[in-house]
């Protein structure tokens, strides 16, 4: 995906994100028929080929990756450019009602998850499919439609809400170190004695495992948001991780040759 | 003086203050964080959840997705003059510099992707600023430069 970004970010300057979602489901209506299109043969006793098919365009009906497939997924991703553009206006007029752009968005993924209602092929929406991955994987209508809306709606509700209540930002840790809480994270989870729940439940050792990962990011982010020169450690693992992430944006925007531009620059140097 | 802080975007880096901040993204991101890592864990840990936990917990992927297109547009708002054809010979030239970006995207979760990572890992800064030194305009300086004011 992160490959690529930079052609899609010129498709968006060129044709804007109001076209390229009403592509993206258009793309979901074709549901039906991406089930129906046959799973592709194995290569040399390997399903490659299905593999690199379910990860980009999500046809047939077999589940063995998760979903959903990056042109699947591009609905949420334009919804979500669909929902930055409106950030950046009203953040610019500074008009806190100014909610009718957003409508048409919330409007189209109101009408994806009717559709998915009616359209035909494997897969129903019921609470336990939606919660066990099954539509998921399926890259069903449903999966993108319901949490699309939830996501959209959800952010636009807090963007309303935040102007009005004010949360101390040292609670926002997880929101501001994603890269390293995930990361980290998903190592810590990993390496986990699963063998745990045994001896003390399954509860309790999910819940001691979650206060572990939480506690090590709110140490991180808590060095790097003190004395630097007192956190040297947790900025080299900081600065290792982004050089990393921005090396790839890096390459990705060189092989497509019209480069992403420098982000916003230091307000206050 | 204004308090300086990370905002993570996109792969790329800046340096915002923290009035720039909309902490609406920050709240949301979090979320998402919470709710991904609690849907691992509880598969790790082989907790059954009643539907409705399950529900919540499968947010979290689409939310990102959603936060990630949000922030696209948030970051890289405006179109760039196109480059020369000298810059697209300087771009091939120092493609190879930068491959150990490729065999670290290939490394996989866990352990084993952590091993590979921490092999690859210096490798990548090394090359990235090899890269950076002899193409500083293509690559941009915002990182390295973020990187020495603080």
């Amino acid at each position: 995906m992160f490959f690529l970004l930079p052609g899609i970010i010129e498709l968006i300057r060129k044709t804007g994100t109001r076209v390229l979602l009403a592509a993206s489901l258009a793309y979901h209506a074709l549901y039906p028929l991406l089930k129906a299109i046959p799973d592709p043969p194995e290569f040399s006793h390997q399903t490659i080929l299905l593999r690199i098919d379910l990860l980009l365009f999500g046809t047939g009906t077999q589940t063995m990756i998760a979903g959903p497939s990056i042109l699947h997924s591009l609905a949420l991703f334009f919804g979500g450019c669909w929902l930055g553009e409106w950030l950046k206006q009203t953040r610019e007029r500074g008009a806190m009602d100014f909610t009718r752009p957003i409508m048409p968005l919330i409007g189209s993924f109101c009408l994806l998850i009717a559709y998915s209602l009616l359209v035909p092929g494997p897969g129903k929406l019921t609470a336990v499919a939606l919660g066990n991955m099954h539509l998921r994987n399926l890259n069903h209508p449903a999966y993108v439609g319901i949490y699309g809306l939830v996501a959209i709606a959800g952010v636009a509700i807090l963007y309303r809400l935040s102007s009005f209540y004010r949360l101390p930002t040292s609670l926002l840790f997880l929101g501001r170190r994603p890269l390293f809480a995930f990361g980290f994270g998903n190592f810590l989870i990993v390496l986990w004695p699963r063998a745990l729940s045994n001896v003390i439940g399954a509860t309790a050792n999910c819940t001691l495992l979650l206060a572990c990962a939480i506690a090590v990011v709110f140490v991180y982010d808590s060095l790097l948001r003190s004395d630097a020169k007192r956190s040297i450690a947790a900025r080299l693992v900081h600065d290792a991780t982004q050089v990393a992430s921005s090396a790839t944006s890096s390459l990705a925007a060189m092989i497509w040759h019209i480069g992403l531009g420098a982000p916003r620059q230091a307000v206050d140097r | 003086m204004v308090k300086r802080d990370w905002i993570q975007c996109t792969g790329e880096q800046a340096i915002v203050s923290q009035t720039d901040r909309l902490v609406a993204i920050d709240i949301a991101r979090s979320v998402a964080m919470l709710l991904a890592l609690a849907a691992h864990a509880g598969f790790q840990t082989s907790l059954d959840l009643p539907v409705a936990a399950t529900l919540a917990l499968r947010i979290a992927t689409p939310l990102f997705i959603v936060l990630f297109g949000a922030m696209v547009t948030l970051v890289y708002p405006k179109p760039r003059a196109k480059r020369s054809i000298s810059n697209r010979r300087q771009v091939l030239v120092s493609l190879p510099s930068m491959l150990p970006v490729l065999l670290a995207q290939h490394s996989g979760p866990g352990l084993y992707g952590f091993l590979q990572f921490s092999i690859f890992g210096p490798m990548l800064i090394h090359a990235r600023h090899i890269a950076f030194r002899r193409h500083p305009k293509i690559l941009g300086d915002h990182v390295f430069s973020a990187s020495r004011n603080n």
